[in-house]
Order: C-alpha cells, then structure tokens, then sequence
C-alpha cells in the first residue's frame, strides 16, 4: 500500500460527494413552479443536503461497489485501494461534467457503469470480464435502470389524474385557482424539503461509506470519522451550491411549464416510487423517477414536452453506463501496468 | 390546510388592487354618461361646473388606475410567483385592458377639456342613448372580468352580454351618424361631434376586444381544468 493513496482517496471521496451534490435536482421542481427563487433554493437545497447527508446517511453508508465486483483475495489485496480510486475518478468526474450541462445523471449508475470499466480491466488482474462481476447484483441495477424511468411515469400519471379530478369541481374561477395553488405550493415545500433530505441521505451513502471503509481498514483514525463525514457532507452542499444550480434551472423549467399542482404531483410519484423500491430493495434512480414523472404530468395536461432537454437527459441516462466505464477503465490500464 | 375544505364563499375579489381598479372603472363608467348627459340642459354656467368636476375626477381616476396597475404587476410578479408564465401574462393582460379602457374614457373626457359641447337639440337624445348603451358595455364588460376570477362559466355568459351590449351600441352609432350628417350645421361643430363618437365608439371597441381575450380565456382554463 502507498502512503499517499489515502489522502489521494479522501480527496476524491470528497470529489465524488461534490459530484453527488452538483447533480442533485431534487428541488427543481420548487425553481420550476418559481416558488423559490433559484438562488435560495440553491442555497436551501445545499442546507438541507449537507444536513441530510451528515445526519441521515449512517445506515445507508455502504463501500462503493462491492456487492458488484468479485475478484480473487490477492488481486484485491493488490490492487483494490487502486480500483477504489480509479472509480470514483470516472463517477466523480462524469457527474459534475453532466452537471455542467444541467442533465441530470444517476449516481448509482455510474458506479455501475464504472464497475463495468473495471471488469473490463479484469484480464489485467487476473480474471476474465464475466467473472469479475456478480452478475446478480447487476441484473438488480439494470433492472432498475429500466424501470426507474417506467415507474416515474405510471406512477405520476396515476397521481397527477387523481389529483385533477379531485379539485376539478372545486375550481370555478382563477380566484379558486390561485388559492389552491397557493396550497399546493405550501405541502410542495414540505414535501420538497423531507424529500431532498431523504435523498441527500440515501445518496450520501455511496460517497461517505468510503469514508467507513477506510476506518474499518484501519486506514483512517476513527478519531478522524466525523471530520471526513463532516467534509463529506460539505462537499454534497457545495456541489449543490456551486455547480447544481444550472440543473436545477434546467430539470426544473426547460421540460414543461410547471404549476405547484403539477409539482406536488410530481414529488409526491417521486416519493411513492422511491419509498416502494426501497421496500422492495430494488436500486432505481431518483433522478430518472423524476424526469418521467415530469413527462406523465405532461401527459397528463397534454402539454408538449421540450424534446430539446429531453433528448440531452435521455443521451446522458443512456452514456452513464459507457462513459463512466471508459473513464474508469482509462484510469486503471496506466495504474494497473506501473503497480 | 383549507386545501380540499370548502373553499370561501366567492363574491368578491382577493385582489384589493384589482377590485379598486374595476371599482374605479364602474364609476368612470356612469361619469361618462353624465358627461354627456350634463350638456343636455340648456344653462350655460351650471354646465361648465358639472362638466368640469367630472372631466377632473375622470382624469384623476385615469391616474390613479395606473398607481393600481403598477402596484397589481409588482404583486403579481412578487407575491403570485409560484403562478406559471402563462397565468401571470394573463393576469397582466386582464390589468392592461383595464387600464387601456380607462385611458379610452379620458380621452373622451379630454375632448370635453378642450371643447364644451353643446349637441343640437335633435341629435340629444340620440347622442345620450349612444353614450349609456356604450357605457353599458363598460359596466358588462367589468362583470365578466370579477366572473373570470370567480366562476367561469358565469365570465362565459357576461362575455356574451358584452357582445350584446357592444352590437347594440354600434347600432345606436349609425343612427346618430346618419342624423348628424343629415343636420345642418357648422362644419367645425360638425368634425368635433363626430370625433366625439369616434372616442366614445373606441370605448366599445376596446371593451369588445378585451372581451374576445376574456371569452378565451375562459374556454382556455375550462379545458385546463
């Protein structure tokens, strides 16, 4: 084991939490009703990430990729702090890139699709492609792959079509109108705020459980665990700060034109989705949940829906999986013939 | 949470800003139609005072929708930003119309600032009957604008009345043109009058447009929703 490779690690945890934070767009749907001015959701969402990341994410915190990668004992002696680096390069790297062009990405997937990058580095380490990956495991995240966007949308349309008949007969003029979206715009907040907590929670796992494996290693100080989760989570809040705006802005107003009615339907498919999967243990992607939750309200209003943004979100969902792999595999061919 | 409770009971606006604005429009309204109405009577000096004192309130009223206007988009674009893009341009094409009506009415009052009018004696009645139904519209007019925020369907029949009222008020105009242009009389007096319609009848088709838009947008929320 090199010395520096922990620092080395720590920092690109630390990256890879930025990465988390800059591409989480769970208040875009506040921006796009224009409830909140992007510049305080901005700055709320970064609050209430690094509060949910810091507080909630203990019992979610897991070592990135280990139930998907299966190499023999000596290899990973060898070689596993190497690999640990070389993906959260490619994951940190591809989500602040998807950020900067405000197209929202799942975190998960590119774990996944940096997993990938190593097993195609398998017959360097010893191994072959097929034996490197725990096959189980990744048949649960393509799965969830396909039906994160699918349940996103039954699901909105199912809530968003309850919900307008539900005030249909109450509304008789733009007065009434108003009122209930003012209402709406109220329980959107609530619920926006709980949600982004709950997410930066979940999402914080797959960063700062490194943080717990390097302590469980006895690579880190224990002493040192609530300082590295602590920066950890900052990380989370600045990525948001700093870098996610733009994909707030962009998830939240360029696919169609939302009222807080629209929105309250959308988080609360959102919330629905993300709480039945989790019961059911299935890995699915917030992000994509919301984008088609956001198309089956759209449906539902028969709004047209910006294909423009579409097209980018849907290019972006399907590269996570080759670009991460590249990048990771990129990484760790150089590393892998100087070790 | 009021949300799925009864709502309050809707007769009247939330907006207190808008709600002054029609309040202030109604009065101009019925101003107009004394307007034309004080130069029926044949004594000169009472006129003068009379119309005066409305041509000054029909001014300040002009002034003081604009204050309203301002303070309504401000509120619109501050305190009902949750409301999408297309609801608030809504809300501000309702106020603009408002105001454009008033403005409309002003210059009619103008023409009284700048010349005292005395219509002949057999083109009075005419003339006053031209002015209440075009007046009529207004007041139509300012019922389908508090229905659109408080029932639309209610907002539907008012745009309908307005169309009514509206044609009516046409019909009243060509009469009066055909009697004036029958009379004999000086040519200036003759130009002035019939400016004097023209502003008048620019009342009516400022309010027939702005009801088309509001007949629309009922058609559009209803569907909406």
């Amino acid at each position: 084991m090199v010395d520096w490779i922990v620092p080395v690690t720590i920092a690109f945890t630390m990256a890879f939490a930025f990465g988390i934070g800059s591409n989480d767009e769970t208040m875009a749907t506040t921006v796009g009703t224009g409830g909140i001015r992007l510049k305080r959701a901005t700055l709320l969402a970064a609050i209430l990430a690094t509060a949910g990341s810091f507080f909630l994410s203990d019992k979610v915190a897991r070592s990135i990729g280990t139930g998907l990668i299966n190499l023999p004992q000596t290899t990973l002696e060898t070689y596993q702090p190497w690999i640990l680096l070389a993906v959260l390069v490619a994951v940190s790297s591809w989500l602040i890139l998807a950020s900067r062009i405000g197209a929202p990405v799942s975190g998960t997937h590119s774990v996944v699709g940096a997993i990938i990058g190593v097993a195609a580095c398998a017959p360097f380490l010893g191994s072959t492609f097929i034996e490197t990956l725990k096959l189980g495991g990744l048949f649960n995240v393509i799965l969830g792959w396909i039906f994160s966007p699918l349940l996103g949308l039954g699901c909105a349309i199912l809530v968003s079509w309850v919900t307008r008949k539900a005030i249909k007969t109450k509304i008789r003029g733009l007065q009434t109108m108003e009122r209930f979206e003012r209402n709406f715009m109220i329980l959107l907040v609530i619920l926006v705020a709980f949600n982004q907590l709950n997410r930066a929670g979940n999402d914080a796992g797959n960063a700062l459980g490194i943080f717990h494996a390097l302590v469980a290693g006895n690579q880190v100080k224990e002493d040192y665990l609530m300082l590295l989760l602590g920066g950890g989570s900052i990380s989370i809040g600045l990525g948001l700060f700093i870098v996610g705006r733009r994909l707030l802005k962009s998830v939240g107003t360029n696919i169609i034109e939302l009222r807080p009615s629209d929105a309250f339907c959308i988080e609360t498919s959102v919330l629905i989705v993300l709480t039945v999967c989790n019961l059911l243990g299935l890995p699915i992607s917030g992000s994509h949940v919301l984008i088609f939750a956001i198309i089956g309200v759209a449906l539902v209003k028969r709004e047209p829906v910006d294909k423009k943004s579409l097209r980018r979100i849907a290019f972006t969902w399907i590269v996570t999986f080759p670009v991460t792999a590249l990048i990771c595999a990129a990484v760790l061919i150089p590393i892998i013939s100087l070790v | 949470m009021p949300l799925f409770k009864k709502q309050r009971n809707d007769d009247k606006l939330d907006n207190q800003e808008l709600e002054e604005i029609l309040k202030i429009l109604e009065r101009s309204a019925i101003l107009l139609k004394d307007l034309i109405g004080s130069n029926s009577a044949e004594s000169p000096g009472g006129i003068q005072d009379e119309t005066e004192s409305i041509v000054s309130e029909i001014i300040s009223n002009e002034k003081r929708v604009d204050r309203l206007k301002e303070t309504f988009i401000e509120y619109l674009y501050v305190k009902k930003r949750y409301l999408p893009t297309f609801q608030k341009v809504d809300n501000l094409m309702i106020i603009n119309q408002l105001d454009e009506i008033q403005d409309e009415i002003e210059i009619v009052a103008r023409y009284y600032q700048v010349y005292l009018y005395h219509f002949p004696v057999s083109l009075e009645q005419d003339i006053i009957s031209f002015t209440k139904e075009s007046t009529d519209v207004v007041l139509r007019l300012i019922e389908a604008v508090r229905f659109i925020y408080l029932d639309f369907e209610q907002a539907q029949l008012a745009c309908k009345r307005v169309e009514d009222e509206r044609r009516e008020a046409r019909e009243s105009q060509w009469t009066l043109l055909k009697n004036l242009y029958g009379l004999d009389v000086d040519v200036k007096e003759l130009l002035l009058i019939r400016s004097l319609i023209r502003a008048i009848l620019k009342v009516v088709e400022t309010c027939e447009v702005f009801s088309d838009d509001l007949h629309g947008l009922t058609i559009k929320y209803m569907v909406l929703e």
